[in-house]
């Protein structure tokens, strides 16, 4: 178990999630352009959230009638928060972690678990119709996939012996969980596009629904949001490239940039995934994570189990 | 300083633009998805120029300045081929011409408002709460004990017998007419228990044109085929996919000065909307006649891929269902979610037909 | 063991005050109350009836009892994951009648239509 002094580690989080919303963005620019085929310059694309931001400060914060106005501050916060508890606990490099706790998984499921309140609660806020039927939506879409995340992270920590993510890096240094439990990582990113409603689970500020929990959202408060959102993005990646890509594992590069690579390149493919999948309904969603993704999350499981016996 | 700096950064910015369309412009609304310089927001609270376009209906004079109130201030407004018989509404900029002039005005309205908020558009609506707010009860709630108060000047929910025996709250809602999901000039009425529609009236703008023969009907292969594109490019809009739907925009205004690579992009587009999975996702949706929302797709992609690449127009869609009260038949008993998938996927006689007509 | 919450807790609310932050000075910033034209939610021009809080119909909530019988097997499986490779095959049967026996009430909540709500 690792441990960093809070300031370094704040600093070491802070970093992290800054590149990593960033990057988001502008990675969510260059496939949106590439999809919609566009040409786009490589300042254009870098200057894309910064524009972004400009464009968001000079908007006024509307409010709705009788909103709950602590709630709605609070949603954003809570949801930017969670995910950086989440990153608290995956080790970046060997020994670097704000806090590599025994209890990693139960740590970063705990507060995968909490997201979903926050994304309730940010759609409950506004006291207005459209948002609050995203919310609860969302809630029969989140209780559906949170047990696929549970049996993944579970399987995971079965040859590693310890519920540290550390110690699940450290497990794969013959041979990768994505190879060695094949059905981890798709059910894993399946849970990350949950928590972060993009692509198949865009459920919640979603289109057909003129917006749906951001409709009422405006300016600073839209900016945080998606902000915490991209955060989140971050902290998934960062945990898929640990627990199921070998985290720092990989030749001649030194670990850091392996563990780097890694999450960019699970977010790329997650931003990717938001442009080019389209929406499943919850209630279909709801039926499928039941009686197809459940059944393969035990078969994950039972994998595990058998090649650590 | 500062400001002037964040100023020229934010107009640097895609403009986010609300469109507020009369059924004979929403084809020309829907192109604008094409052009990077802009960003059509799925909520008036996203934006910070409202696109006015079109014939807006007298009657649909309040619910305009609603929409107008609700973009975040500063806000303007640009108005584009209006033909001056609609409800007035102050605007900064007064376009007529092309998308491209359109695109313009809107980034320079946005500008001009950024550098000098004062030239922003105050509000249309007087500053007045909906109902009087009567602070009686024990938490100022306006009634007595959990009924009959008007908090904050709207009362709360009543509750409503279920097929499931629970009886909970409805929500009687009015959605539309400028609900950005929603087909133009399309408004319903609907009683929500949940997420699912228990109740529902339809509203249309304007009368049905069934008149195949009207003036300027598409017929010609390109004209169909552009019609089909503004089609396609606000459905995956509302599906989630606003990046292809920019793709489906940028081929329509290809189509519309001619370019003979059209064809082959088409086929492409098709393969692209396809591999999105979301012909699948829409399986048995909204059926009508035995075909569901993914036939109806199918259908119109294939129309517009053999307007383009054959040449040949397209035989109509079945306006189905033909009247109101089938049409509200057809969304009663399904989730929100699924009825505004099968409006989008709907050929709504009197909603999308006059658009060439005008 | 404190010292590795302290540092886990200062990186949470870190980010919570930081969010928080941001979203409260822009709302003071922005000065002025939203006007009432302003505050009416989005529906499209029209105005709601009634206030959209209320005693909402969630129609999922049979699944939602399922899904707390899982949650709580959760709390065993952590510890059983730890000793595993201890305890070898003793251990996968175990789990494996556990999640069998679950397994029985998702495929029962199928046959009665809990994850359907249309």
């Amino acid at each position: 178990m690792t441990t960093l002094p809070p300031v370094v580690a704040v600093a070491l989080v802070v970093a992290v999630l800054t590149v990593g919303v960033y990057g988001v963005a502008v990675v969510d620019r260059l496939v949106s352009a590439v999809v919609a085929g566009w040409m786009v310059s490589a300042g254009e694309a870098l200057a894309a959230p910064l524009r972004a931001v400009a464009v968001a400060v000079t908007r006024q914060p509307v409010t709705t009638e009788a909103p709950d106005r602590i709630l709605w501050v609070l949603a954003p916060a809570a949801y930017a928060g969670l995910a950086a508890a989440a990153l608290a606990v995956v080790p970046l490099a060997p020994g670097v972690a704000v806090t590599d706790v025994r209890t990693g998984i139960v740590v970063f499921g705990a507060a995968e678990a909490l997201a979903i309140v926050a994304i309730f609660l940010h759609g409950w806020a506004p006291n207005a119709p459209l948002p609050l039927i995203a919310g609860y939506r969302f809630v029969g879409v989140a209780l559906s996939y949170e047990l696929l995340s549970m049996f993944v992270l579970i399987a995971a920590a079965i040859p590693a012996e310890s519920m540290s993510i550390g110690a699940i890096v450290e497990s794969q240094a013959g041979l990768w969980n994505v190879i060695r439990q094949p059905l981890g990582l798709p059910l894993f990113l399946i849970v990350a596009a949950g928590v972060t409603f993009l692509g198949p689970l865009d459920v919640v500020d979603s289109t057909d629904l003129a917006g749906g929990g951001a409709a009422e959202d405006s300016g600073m408060q839209h900016l945080a949001w998606s902000a915490a959102r991209a955060a989140m993005l971050i902290a998934f990646s960062a945990a898929s490239a640990a627990v199921f890509l070998g985290g720092w594992h990989g030749p001649v590069l030194p670990a850091a940039v392996w563990m780097a690579l890694k999450t960019a390149g699970v977010a790329t493919v997650l931003v990717g995934a938001r442009h080019v999948i389209a929406r499943v309904s919850p209630e279909r969603f709801v039926r499928w994570a039941w009686t197809v993704l459940l059944p393969l999350a035990f078969l994950d499981l039972v994998i595990a189990g058998m090649a650590s016996l | 300083m500062a400001v002037s700096w964040l100023a020229r950064l934010a107009a640097d910015a895609p403009t986010p633009v609300f469109a507020v369309a009369g059924v004979d412009a929403w084809g020309a609304v829907q192109e604008l998805r094409g052009d990077p310089r802009i960003r059509l927001a799925a909520t008036p609270r996203h934006a910070a120029v409202l696109l006015v376009a079109g014939t807006i209906l007298a009657g649909h004079g309040e619910a305009l300045r609603r929409v107008h109130d609700q973009l975040p201030r500063p806000r303007a407004v640009v108005v584009w081929r209006a033909p001056g018989t609609g409800p007035a509404i102050p605007a900064l900029a007064v376009v007529d011409g092309s998308a491209d002039e359109v695109v313009s005005a809107v980034g320079r309205a946005h500008a001009s408002i950024l550098a000098d908020p004062t030239r922003a558009q105050a509000d249309l609506l007087p500053d007045e709460e909906p109902t009087e707010w009567r602070g009686v009860g024990p938490f100022g709630q306006g009634g007595e004990g959990m009924m009959g108060g008007t908090p904050y000047g709207r009362p709360m929910a009543m509750t409503g017998d279920d097929r499931d025996g629970l009886a909970l709250d409805q929500l009687h809602l009015t959605l539309g007419p400028f609900l950005d999901p929603l087909p133009p000039g399309l408004t319903l009425d609907v009683t929500l228990q949940g997420e699912v529609l228990q109740d529902v009236a339809v509203d249309r703008a304007a009368p049905p044109v069934v008149d195949h023969a009207a003036p300027g009907d598409p017929a010609t292969p390109a004209a169909a085929a552009r019609r089909g594109l503004h089609w396609l490019a606000h459905a995956l809009h509302v599906e989630g996919l606003d990046a292809l739907a920019g793709r489906a925009a940028h081929l329509a205004s290809q189509v519309a000065v001619g370019d003979v690579a059209a064809d082959r992009s088409a086929d492409r587009l098709a393969r692209l909307v396809t591999a999105t999975g979301v012909l699948r996702s829409l399986r048995g949706v909204g059926a009508v006649d035995g075909a569901d929302a993914s036939d109806r797709w199918r259908q119109r992609l294939a129309a517009i891929v053999a307007a383009l690449r054959d040449g040949v127009v397209p035989r109509a869609l079945e306006p189905a269902p033909s009247d109101d009260a089938a049409l509200a038949g057809l969304l009663v008993g399904v989730t929100l979610t699924d009825a505004v998938s099968t409006l989008v996927s709907l050929e709504l006689p009197g909603v999308l037909r006059p658009a060439v007509a005008a | 063991m404190l010292s590795a919450f302290l540092a886990g807790l200062t990186v949470t609310a870190a980010a919570t005050l930081a969010t928080a932050a941001c979203v409260v000075l822009a709302r003071r910033a922005a000065g002025a109350m939203s006007t009432a034209p302003q505050r009416v939610p989005v529906l499209g021009g029209s105005q709601p009836e009634t206030h959209a809080w209320s005693r909402f119909h969630v129609r999922y909530y049979p699944m939602t009892l399922l899904f707390i019988a899982f949650e709580m097997e959760m709390m065993f499986m952590y510890p059983w994951a730890v000793v595993y490779v201890e305890e070898g095959l003793k251990a996968l049967v175990e789990m494996g009648m556990f999640l069998a026996i679950l397994s029985v009430g998702v495929v029962y909540a199928w046959r009665e239509g809990a994850f359907r709500w249309q």
